[in-house]
């Protein structure tokens, strides 16, 4: 037995995570009482040389926004301008002060290189993407 | 009536005759104009609820509102226009049966027009909210040259999904005139804007008078309300989407 880990069971751990990084975000509740905090509405779209993400911030101001990156995750905190009551059972009797959310980057980024854009209520972060090419000759 | 009678019924509580009404319909669906739109129309012009409509295609809730229960798909009316309301996202079965019964009783009712109202996917809808285009699809001539006198642009080449291709393919089948309004949109953030320039489309051309201040006023804190509706109308989106190639018109 080697000590080694095993290239499957990497490969699987991997597969795993995508898997459960997916099913989280389609299950997941839209808000957090123990932290007052909602979770906003975002897209991710890549292009051949751009990996956009836009958040949904309505009742936010640009300085009330913080932003942080790595290279595989994105994390946004933002304050609404007055705290909102969600009427609903689960929500209970809570104010929202916030937004946070922490997204896993479906490819690696240059944080240092991130452009960032706030307007109409949208939160717009962009990373260049750069595909070093090499060419494969055809046998 | 239709052969969707039996998994879909549209209940009146209210007798609705001789008023040959334009039939308004909001689902939520793309950027959740429609439902925008419908609930906006209901509120300002203090429509009537006349009916409403149970399927047992239909997801298991039922609303409630200041602590009556409701059905979460709703009828009503004012003077000649009649509004279906649906406060939840349906599965592309449900919302198939939800138009065909639609179009049955728009028939029966001898409506002048089944109008849908939704958003379209806009690339540029993020750099602007100014001018948002509303495009226009119908059946008839006069209802597009109506729409086109409206302010609205004639869609030339495209393609629409789900609840709204349903009911567009209804009135065809059954003959009886569709428009089906699409104003640029944000495909999965809740768009009140977007509800907004298809309002002044739709007062103009079905010559109602609605003050679109209050709408402009509380933009944000309908995006801010619709976060959840819009989220679980992503998720049953992403079914109808499956089965089309593109989502992009």
């Amino acid at each position: 037995m080697s000590e080694e880990p095993d290239i499957f069971d990497e490969m699987e751990r991997r597969i795993r995570s995508i898997f459960e990084a997916t099913m989280a975000d389609i299950d997941e509740a839209l808000f957090d009482v123990s932290s007052r905090s909602l979770k906003p509405l975002y897209r991710i779209e890549a292009t051949d040389d751009e990996l956009i993400v836009t958040f949904d911030l309505p009742y936010v101001q640009k300085d009330d926004i913080r932003i942080e990156s790595t290279e595989e995750t994105l994390s946004i905190e933002a304050r609404i301008i007055k705290p909102v009551r969600l009427m609903s059972l689960a929500k209970g009797d809570v104010e929202f002060e916030k937004y946070a959310k922490k997204i896993r980057l479906p490819v690696k980024v240059d944080p240092a290189k991130a452009k960032a854009k706030f307007r109409n209520g949208l939160l717009t972060v962009r990373f260049p993407i750069h595909s070093r090419g090499t060419s494969v000759r055809i046998d | 009536m239709s052969e969707h009678k039996a998994v879909l019924q549209i209940k009146e509580l209210k007798e609705i005759a001789n008023l040959k009404p334009y039939v308004i319909v909001g689902v939520p669906e793309v950027g959740l104009v429609g439902t925008i739109v419908t609930s906006y129309l209901i509120r300002q012009l203090a429509m009537q609820e006349i009916g409403y409509v149970d399927s047992e295609s239909f997801p298991q809730i039922m609303v409630v509102h200041a602590s009556e229960p409701k059905y979460p798909v709703r009828m009503f009316q004012h003077d000649d226009i009649i509004s279906f309301h649906s406060e939840i996202p349906l599965a592309p079965r449900a919302s198939s049966y939800l138009a065909s019964e639609i179009v049955s009783y728009s028939v029966a009712k001898g409506a002048r027009a089944v109008i849908g109202i939704t958003g379209i996917p806009s690339k540029r809808r993020i750099e602007s909210s100014e001018a948002l285009q509303v495009f226009a699809i119908s059946n008839t001539k006069d209802m597009l040259e109506r729409a086109k006198d409206a302010g609205a642009e004639p869609l030339e080449e495209g393609m629409i999904l789900g609840s709204y291709a349903s009911l567009l393919k209804h009135c065809m089948a059954m003959g009886i005139p569709n428009l089906t309004l699409l104003a640029e949109s944000f495909p999965e953030f809740p768009d009140p804007e977007a509800a907004l320039s298809v309002i002044k489309v739709l007062s103009r051309m079905i010559n109602i008078d609605i003050d679109t201040k209050p709408l402009l006023a509380e933009s944000e804190e309908l995006r801010l309300r619709l976060r959840e509706l819009m989220h679980r109308t992503q998720q049953s989106m992403q079914e109808a989407v499956k089965l089309a190639p593109s989502a992009y018109a």
